[in-house]
């Protein structure tokens, strides 16, 4: 996240599914919300429930509801994209 | 399921698993060959473990999981984490410390929980391989960020 893009990220969305983009990172706005590329990166690697997943960035947890600029992310972000730890079950 | 069915589920998902995938989250690979799915996880404080995800049967069966230390050396016990995922009571049927999550098969086979059926859970993306993988990947990062 060193990099300078003016306005743009470069983006890639990594899961036990696959990597989105196939190769490389994609530019996207960095008003756009986070929640947009993780739709892109579950279409093109069949995701098809997200519920429960979580979206962590170097070790931390972002909210994907909001834009990359308000997660305080800049240059190229790595997007770890996957379900958040399961609940014991008091056995 | 027959073998060589689970075996193709089983090879599916993990070729899908990418070298970025081991090298965001700090995971070294072990094993995928059917039917055992190995991997370890690595904290930034030190503290790593090896968890063993047993595929017989997959996914008509969860996967039966087990924990190592990284020399490969069976635990005796483990570390709980604060959701209760990782339990140090020995499991009724194995006799050793076992995942109570849904998608463990020790949680399926214990008598607390065998009304939650496999079943209804197995096409969810939370519980590939992978997504059982990574929730117990979260559990242990409650523990060692």
């Amino acid at each position: 996240m060193d990099q300078h893009l003016g306005n743009f990220v470069e983006v890639r969305v990594v899961t036990t599914a696959g990597v989105y983009p196939e190769a490389g990172f994609e530019r996207v706005p960095e008003n756009q919300p986070v929640k947009v590329v993780l739709k892109k990166a579950d279409d093109k690697l069949h995701i098809t429930d997200t519920t429960g997943w979580i979206a962590v960035v170097a070790g931390r947890k972002i909210d994907i509801e909001r834009s990359f600029h308000e997660n305080a992310l800049n240059g190229r972000v790595e997007i770890d994209w996957g379900p958040d730890h399961g609940a014991g079950g008091d056995a | 399921m027959h073998e060589t069915a689970s075996r193709a589920v089983f090879e599916d998902e993990v070729t899908k698993f990418r070298p970025e995938l081991f090298e965001n989250r700090g995971w070294t690979l072990f094993s995928k060959e059917y039917p055992i799915l190995e991997v370890g996880f690595s904290a930034t404080d030190s503290a790593r473990l090896r968890v063993r995800l047993t595929c017989d049967d997959w996914n008509d069966r969860p996967p039966s999981i087990e924990f190592f230390d990284w020399e490969g050396r069976p635990l005796a016990s483990i570390e709980r984490d604060p959701a209760g995922v990782f339990n140090n009571s020995p499991h009724p049927v194995t006799g050793k410390p076992f995942v109570c999550m849904k998608g463990a098969r020790e949680y399926h086979t214990h008598p607390s929980h065998t009304a939650d059926a496999w079943e209804t859970l197995k096409n969810n993306a939370k519980f590939t391989l992978g997504g059982i993988l990574t929730q117990l990947w979260h559990a242990w990062k409650q523990i060692h960020k």
